[in-house]
């Protein structure tokens, strides 16, 4: 059998892999064949028969040969009945006929068949417009409908507050319920009923109960289910639509965003595009809510006399610049602090760390917005391979084994989780989940392995994983360096036995060996780590423990890497790359190498610190203790997000001057000297840099809300006021200074990032070190573990600003277990008092198995829940007393 | 050459006797004709309702795009419309429409007729933004149906 | 066979199998490789149980077939002898097709709907019976026929009708 075949669609013959299926060599072919049914995503189905075509093979002789009439050309033989294109996979010498009278025919029968109870209210219908079975119905089907008897009816109903549901318009093309069963793991919806009965509906018609992503709307080829945020807003004509990269988490999804006005109306994904095509999860759909908001700030405003008062742009830029000055002036360049950045596009991020390095000279750069330690960036980069080419997230969908370590991916990476659920059902891919609690992804159904480790033992359970997987031997492709360094890596996890593993982690021996001879054996593999081993205390530890493991079940190699770090924000990764961190420069080139700072130094015109700044934790006291004096913060609602609320009360207190860059006059703005209002997500062009390390152009939606600018622009003309002269027009000539500068960035272009930029990966990889992790001091007090982690509906302040996604994150609970909860005296929905070293939070309990006993999980996205007024974490985490609280009151859901 | 001047003269005395057709607008109004196209009204179902859904397919179909219209969900306790849907905002810039009739042809509600008023005249220029309640029918209208 | 099921309020707080089911439904789950092929069994066992299908039974069935919830809700409107609703002691179920139909089954229908005072799809105020019209039962030699329950009931007129339900309690 030969790896491609020959085939002829009307006429066009191409040449396709074997086992691609009709539809997709039509297209190739560039011949139109009609689908509802068939779904790139989903393995074929054949429900809505509208794809009909006439399909001949070639008839063979006695001696296998095709055989030939008189002319000398095959002859055919056709099938009697016509085929379904999206089930039929090609064969060599396939003829295929889309347009004959047989196919027609057969066609206009479907489409009849399909009419007979839908409905004619494309007038009122959302998806008129951009309906297939309105456009299919226009190209192939019969002006008349012969059906004179009463269609059949249902009610409509909304399933939960995302979903409305027309069932009178479903062709019942099952693409919902398997999108929502294949790819979201989540199997909310089901067929009711059945023949001409059946109806999409959920559990007893119950709200669903799912992630409520909406991409069963978007995958509706028709308007039985349309999306009640977007309900009546607009008709697609009206909507002018821009592909943009999603302002949420690391992945960096496109969307399109559908604009009316200077009003954004609706986001979503667009087949064929992206990384992440037609899905999208709640966030990226629902989420864009703030950037309408008329809380919006319109112009800058400057501290006067106690209160902040509006004022013109450039006189905030020369009160910002002359106090920056002042203070620099006063207590050196050192006094001077940056904070935040993650949520900024490539370009801004490079000139933030700029202006402070080269024209303040500090190194005090961070661009964390939520941190509790420092983050050891170059030990990122090499847990990750070291540049070394990077799996993509399509890749993770192929990979037979998948190790997860640490990080809840329904919060804090949802496509990923999508890919993962996708392998899992359709590629065989499988799953070892290392989590303390049993998130989404460890769930039995998707048949993985849990590793449920004990709060604390991270480390422990690396160098379990370490040594397991060296005993497996040594993988292949390891470059000359870490060759050489396996032997003392050895030694050096050579105690962690899987039994004294066990002992310190709490997972079954037997687990460990077994996902570490997973992960060895697999031929194509992938390890996913974030911000719970990233923002841990003894980051660089576990960072070298991730790298060690990699090296170890040849997960990297010298050609590639498939270690993916998912960080915390949609631009997490640029930022890293961009030196937003203290002891960087752009590309990762040390400060302090003398070497590697020149070509700054001549590009910037400026002489360099080489001392490594301070970390954002370390900015937080050095300015509460008077230290640092002047702070600027950059999207962030930095006042909830630092570690210790009253430590960073205090330092915003004490500094002479506080900058903050904002949408909104957050906590964090109302305490700042100066407010600089800037654009959003979708009113700015710029580079984003997603977890794969891809590069992806986000385009501008809509003009800049009134008196708003982008970020660049704001860091520009403080630069300037503080007599620099930098010409940026535009955010694309800073990315030119970029692609002439930065190791990885270099040669690169606006041009060659749209609509899907590549992975970036360096020429010369950083080397490796090897070694086992480290325990961290386990954290002081008594009380239960405070477990805390993303939640799927809320990131950032942002998020809170729409109506729909707090709604449907509903009130922040504390999660325990039923058995902790028990031993606590507290009920489902009873109030708990939660006590840290430093303050109280008060949250309804809810009683959840997935959470471990011995910790308390809560989540820290939601609005009201303010984790750091508990006090800052000591050693490996917090601990803290929970008992119900004082009144006997239940507070409602 | 005097006969010239006599016949000229002639055609003058002759028209100076003819009724006129102008006609003294406006103590005086013509009767338009049965397909002259003024100024759109929208009309109503006989229960009172409004006809029009908020489907814009008139103003998809306007080649001035001189139509904006925006939906929203009716309450099911007090319907403006038939169906879930009607026209929040309606509105038609007369001075971008050319009365070319496309977005009554386009109509599948048969909400929207270009009826015989054609007194279009305003001192601002904003005015001729004509809304939703300039362009509804009254309700004593309900059921009217302009013949075609 | 004949099996009465009760028509009482279920408990809608159904969390288990009742100890006496628990053998019926190892045995079912015994018969297939994997647990989600015994739904069907299952399904049976709990409507002999609780007579019929409610969300918290279906929500039972969905656990112990390791099923999602709205599958197991989506195979139990699939098949028309599952009662979503509660049903009478006396399931009177008519054949309404060609053969029953041209030996009077709906006037026999009518006849009981008068009878009965209640619908297709309803049950009386007792709880004594429900009834519904229902596709071919595979008695056509002997139609009209009705099942009661399990039992079949073949060549019925009025009168044996009326006779029948005298002896149903």
């Amino acid at each position: 059998m030969s790896a491609t075949c020959k085939v002829t669609i009307d006429g066009h013959t191409i040449e396709v892999p074997a086992g691609t299926l009709l539809t997709d060599a039509a297209r190739a072919a560039d011949v139109h064949v009609p689908i509802f049914c068939s779904h790139q995503k989903l393995p074929p189905l054949g429900a809505c028969r509208i794809c009909v075509v006439e399909v001949g093979l070639p008839r063979r002789g006695p001696d296998g040969k095709p055989a030939l009439d008189s002319a000398g050309t095959p002859v055919v033989t056709w099938m009697p009945k016509p085929q379904t294109a999206c089930t039929t996979y090609v064969a060599d010498g396939m003829q295929v006929r889309t347009t004959s009278p047989e196919a027609v025919t057969a066609r206009k029968g479907v489409m009849e068949f399909l009419l007979v109870n839908h409905p004619l209210d494309c007038p009122v219908c959302d998806e008129g417009g951009e309906c297939q079975l309105q456009d299919l119905a226009f190209a192939f089907g019969a002006d008349f409908s012969r059906m004179d008897e009463a269609k059949r009816t249902f009610v409509s109903e909304d399933l939960g507050p995302v979903v409305k549901k027309e069932a009178n318009r479903c062709i019942v093309c099952m693409r919902c319920v398997r999108y929502c069963d294949e790819i979201m793991g989540d199997d909310a919806l089901t067929a009711h009923q059945r023949g001409v009965r059946t109806e999409i509906s959920s559990f007893d018609r119950q709200p669903l109960d799912c992630e409520q992503c909406g991409n069963c709307i978007e995958v509706c080829p028709v308007g039985a289910l349309t999306a009640l945020p977007y309900r009546f807003k607009a008709r697609p004509w009206d909507l002018r639509q821009h592909i943009t990269v999603c302002p949420y988490c690391a992945n960096g999804c496109s969307v399109r965003l559908g604009v009316r006005g200077m009003e954004i109306l609706r986001a979503r994904g667009t087949e064929h595009r992206g990384v992440n095509q037609e899905y999208l999860c709640v966030r990226g759909r629902f989420g864009y809510e703030f950037v309408n908001d008329a809380e919006r700030l319109s112009s800058p405003l400057v501290r006067s006399g106690g209160s902040l008062t509006p004022t013109g742009f450039d006189a905030a830029v020369d009160f910002a610049a002359a106090r920056l000055r002042e203070v620099a002036a006063a207590h050196g360049p050192g006094a001077v602090a940056f904070l935040g950045g993650e949520k900024l596009n490539l370009e801004e991020a490079y000139l933030y760390q700029k202006l402070a390095r080269a024209v303040l000279g500090t190194n005090h750069v961070d661009a964390r917005t939520r941190f509790t330690a420092r983050l050891p960036g170059e030990a990122v980069l090499r847990a990750t391979g070291g540049g070394r080419p990077l799996l993509s997230l399509e890749d993770l969908g192929h990979a037979e084994e998948v190790l997860v370590l640490g990080d809840d991916l329904q919060g804090e990476s949802p496509f990923a989780q999508a890919v993962l659920v996708r392998g899992q059902h359709q590629a065989g891919l499988h799953l070892t989940i290392a989590h303390p609690r049993r998130v989404k992804l460890a769930r039995p159904k998707f048949r993985g392995e849990w590793l449920a480790y004990r709060p604390g033992s991270e480390a422990a359970l690396l160098n379990g994983l370490v040594r397991a997987a060296l005993e497996r031997g040594t993988p292949d492709g390891l470059p000359s360096d870490v060759a050489a360094g396996l032997p003392a890596l050895r030694q050096a996890v050579a105690e962690w036995t899987p039994a004294r593993t066990e002992q310190a982690t709490g997972v079954p021996a037997r687990a460990i060996e077994a996902a570490a001879a997973r992960l060895a054996q697999a031929r194509r593999r992938a390890i996913l780590f974030g911000r719970a081993f990233t923002e841990h205390p003894a980051a660089a530890d576990l960072l070298r423990g991730i790298e060690s493991l990699g090296w170890a079940s040849g997960a990297l190699s010298a050609a590639r890497s498939e270690v993916m770090y998912i960080g915390p924000q949609h631009d997490s990764q640029g930022a890293l790359d961009m030196g937003l961190v203290p002891d960087l420069l752009p590309g990762y080139v040390p400060v302090g190498d003398a070497a590697g700072r020149k070509p700054f130094e001549q590009q910037w015109a400026a002489t360099l610190p080489a001392e490594p700044g301070l970390s954002a934790p370390e900015i937080l006291r050095a300015a509460a203790e008077g230290r640092i004096r002047a702070l600027w913060i950059v999207g962030d609602e930095w006042l909830r997000s630092a570690p210790d609320r009253a430590l960073a009360e205090q330092a915003l207190a004490a500094c002479d001057l506080v900058v903050v860059s904002e949408l909104f006059l957050t906590e964090t703005a109302r305490r700042a000297h100066v407010v600089f209002p800037v654009c959003s997500f979708a009113e700015k062009e710029g580079v984003v840099v997603n977890c794969e390390r891809r590069l992806q152009r986000a385009a501008r939606a809509i003009a800049p809300k009134r008196g708003t600018r982008p970020d660049w622009e704001v860091f520009q003309a403080v630069a300037r006021a503080l007599g620099v002269r930098w010409s940026f027009r535009t955010a694309e000539d800073v990315f030119r200074e970029i692609a002439r500068l930065v190791p990885g960035y270099r040669g690169r272009s606006w041009a060659t990032l749209v609509p899907l930029g590549p992975q970036w990966a360096l020429e010369a990889p950083a080397a490796a070190t090897l070694g086992a992790a480290r325990e961290g001091a386990p954290p002081a007090g008594e009380g239960l573990w405070l477990l805390s982690g993303g939640t799927l509906f809320l990131q950032g302040s942002l998020s809170h600003r729409g109506r729909l996604l707090p709604k449907l994150a509903k009130a922040a609970r504390a999660r325990l277990h039923p058995a902790e909860a028990r031993r606590l005296g507290v009920a489902e929905g009873d109030a708990v008092e939660l006590a840290g070293p430093a303050g109280t939070l008060r949250l309804p309990a809810a009683l959840d198995v997935e959470v471990p006993e011995g910790s308390v999980f809560v989540p820290y996205a939601h609005a009201e829940v303010e984790l750091n007024r508990l006090g800052a974490p000591a050693g490996a985490g917090l601990k803290v007393v929970v008992r119900p609280a004082r009144v006997a009151e239940r507070v409602g859901a | 050459m005097l006969k010239e001047m006599g016949q000229g003269l002639g055609v003058t005395l002759q028209n100076l006797f003819r009724k006129p057709f102008t006609v003294l607008y406006p103590d005086e109004k013509l009767q338009m004709l049965p397909r002259f196209r003024g100024l759109h009204i929208l009309t109503r179902h006989e229960d009172g309702l409004e006809r029009c859904v908020g489907c814009e397919l008139c103003a998809v179909a306007c080649p001035a795009d001189a139509i904006f219209v925006a939906a929203a969900e009716n309450d099911p306790q007090g319907p403006r419309s038939h169906g879930e849907r009607y026209a929040e905002r309606y509105e038609i810039n007369m001075l971008r429409c050319i009365f070319c009739g496309m977005c009554e042809e386009a109509c599948p509600e048969d909400a929207i007729y270009l009826e015989k008023n054609y007194e279009l005249s305003d001192y601002q220029r904003d005015a001729f933004i004509y809304t939703k309640d300039e362009l509804l029918v009254p309700s004593e209208k309900a059921g009217y149906l302009p013949q075609r | 066979m004949s099996h009465a099921p009760a028509v009482t309020a279920i408990d809608p707080e159904v969390r288990d199998w009742p100890a006496s089911r628990r053998v019926e439904v190892d045995e079912a789950l015994s018969h297939y490789p994997n647990r989600r092929s015994a739904v069907l069994p299952l399904m049976w066992i709990a409507q002999r149980e609780w007579g019929w299908l409610s969300p918290p039974v279906l929500r039972l069935v969905a656990r112990t077939a390791e099923l999602p919830e709205p599958e197991v809700f989506g195979i139990a409107t699939f098949y028309t002898m599952f009662n979503l609703r509660p049903v009478g002691r006396h399931h009177l179920q008519v054949c309404m097709t060609i053969s029953c139909s041209l030996m009077g089954a709906d006037r026999l229908f009518r006849h009981l709907e008068r009878k009965l005072g209640i619908g297709h799809g309803e049950t009386t105020p007792d709880g004594r019976f429900t009834l519904r019209r229902v596709e071919c039962l595979a008695a056509c030699g002997r139609g009209p026929c009705m099942q009661v329950n399990f039992d079949y009931h073949e060549n019925l007129d009025e009168a044996r009708v009326d006779a029948l339900l005298e002896t149903l309690t």
